[in-house]
């Protein structure tokens, strides 16, 4: 019994120290390599990776913020290129890189269509995969062929949850939206366009109907009927192309949105709107122009009325 | 039994991922473009050749004079480890591309049971130390090989029409079947 107890106590001792012997030698051959091997990483690609937000969007056209942080400590890439920064963190990125910060109006989402549910003539009850990707391949959804679809692709394609659907029209929060474009790509009808903010509120077409008049007139309460009467109260601004409003966004012709005012009550559908971070819902112009019209109209019948007592009185 | 017979036995013959199963996952995992499996292929059979090399030494320089066989796993595992790890650092350095592109792979060859089950093989034929690198060399070239052709097949596969339900994972597994259906065709010539 003796010899076999010795064993297994020589066993007990020898095993674990041998291990140890092996697993030291293994650790410091390794810390060597990890000293001889060490690689440099350009403090300013860590700084500037950590001034980005993080959101890995995509805005920037890499595939993420690693990647693009390493492009500006390059020098491939302007910080500016990064949508998604404030002023502050762009300025931040432009001291660690020692350049200049650009100041740029930034570019926020635009929705290019006006109409809720209601509004849109023309729909048919549709039960298919519950996207716009799926429902814009069904012919004869809704009359408008140009019109949002309302089942919020785009909604669901923003990081910064900056889309909301009400009433089967997006409507965007200009303080969370950031300008990443990740909804442009997403809406199947193109409706989507980044516009740079020149100012705050800022004009916009809420339609992209390219029909005549009468086919949109047909199709929609609300789409641009190519009146042409913005145009003509600020024809350096707007313009009719493709039976439908554009608006010159240069600065220089564009100025302010206060100088736009003119040709904004003209337009007859309200399909000029303002958008930007102190308007909740762009549609709530259309109610209020109606409210306005409703107004104008009952005091036209009012004064008619009045009118025609005092005739009948002067009989 | 000479180098070259061993070498075109653990390559071929007795293929770790054909003949022996071993190292399934990466031979399935990545698999799907063939730059990154060669890439892959490549890192296993550095790993390997070091590894085959390291265990040898500490199976008989010292396991075998202490007695201590039984903890041959244990020590295996250890030696792998870190040679791994060395590789690790050493791409890191040299090759940036090629170590971004392996991202979680490459510290998954510490637990790629080809590497393993090669070390084990060589102490159970019993080869002596040539014979121990070459085999280990071997065994990763064999890899390489087996990871490549699958590669390129299902590089072809994605524009194939498949059947639906054998879509993905299940075609990929009737091909790895039919791979090594054929590699059968080299067993007997070599033990």
């Amino acid at each position: 019994m003796a010899p076999l107890a010795l064993e297994f106590a020589s066993y007990l001792i020898s095993t674990p120290l041998t291990l140890l012997v092996i697993g030291l030698v293994f650790t410091i051959m390794l810390t060597i390599a990890h000293h001889r091997l060490q690689v440099e990483v350009d403090p300013r690609v860590t700084a500037v990776r950590e001034a980005l937000p993080g959101a890995n969007c995509g805005g920037c056209n890499y595939p993420g913020c690693d990647q693009f942080a390493e492009a500006v400590a390059s020098e491939e890439a302007p910080p500016a290129a990064c949508v998604v920064l404030g002023e502050e963190a762009l300025q931040q990125i432009a001291d660690i890189m020692g350049i200049e910060a650009s100041a740029e109006a930034p570019k926020r989402a635009v929705i290019h269509c006006g109409a809720h549910c209601d509004e849109r003539q023309g729909r048919t009850e549709y039960r298919g995969d519950s996207t716009c990707l799926g429902m814009n391949l069904v012919a004869g959804v809704q009359a408008c062929t140009y019109g949002c679809l309302g089942l919020g692709d785009c909604a669901d394609a923003c990081p910064f949850d900056a889309i909301e659907i009400v009433d089967g029209l997006p409507i965007v929060d200009y303080v969370a939206c950031t300008g990443c474009g990740n909804c442009v790509g997403a809406c199947p009808r193109g409706i989507i366009t980044l516009k740079s903010m020149i100012d705050d509120p800022l004009v916009v077409v809420a339609c992209s109907s390219r029909d005549a008049a009468k086919a949109t007139r047909a199709s929609c309460k609300v789409g641009c009927i190519a009146c042409g009467l913005c145009a003509r109260a600020r024809p350096e601004t707007f313009a009719v192309k493709n039976d439908l409003c554009t608006i010159d966004y240069t600065p220089e012709t564009y100025k302010q949105t206060g100088d736009q005012e003119a040709a904004i009550i003209k337009c007859p559908t309200v399909c000029l709107r303002l958008v930007g971070t102190k308007i909740l819902d762009p549609h709530e112009q259309v109610e209020e122009r109606e409210r306005e019209k409703a107004a104008k109209a009952a005091a036209k019948a009012a004064a008619k009325t009045k009118k025609d007592a005092e005739a009948k009185a002067d009989a | 039994m000479s180098l070259i017979v061993i070498f075109l036995s653990i390559a071929l013959v007795n293929n770790l991922v054909f003949m022996k199963f071993l190292g399934i996952c990466p031979y399935l995992g990545v698999s799907k473009k063939t730059d990154m499996a060669f890439g892959m292929g490549l890192a296993v059979t550095f790993v390997l050749t070091l590894s085959a090399t390291m265990t040898w030494i500490i199976n008989n320089l010292v396991l075998v004079p202490l007695n201590l066989e039984f903890t041959k796993y244990i020590a295996f595992i250890l030696v792998i480890a870190s040679m791994v790890q060395l590789v690790e650092m050493y791409l890191r350095k040299f090759y940036k591309a090629l170590y971004q592109s392996f991202g979680i792979f490459l510290p998954l060859i510490t637990t790629n049971c080809a590497i393993l089950g090669t070390c084990l093989f060589i102490d159970l034929w019993g080869y002596n130390f040539m014979e121990a690198v070459v085999a280990g060399f071997g065994g990763g070239l064999g890899f390489t090989l087996a990871i490549c052709i699958m590669a390129g097949i299902r590089e072809q596969l994605e524009l194939a029409d498949v059947p639906r339900a054998l879509e993905g994972a299940g075609i990929t597994l009737v091909t790895a079947g039919i791979l090594t259906l054929a590699f059968m065709g080299f067993s007997g010539m070599v033990r």
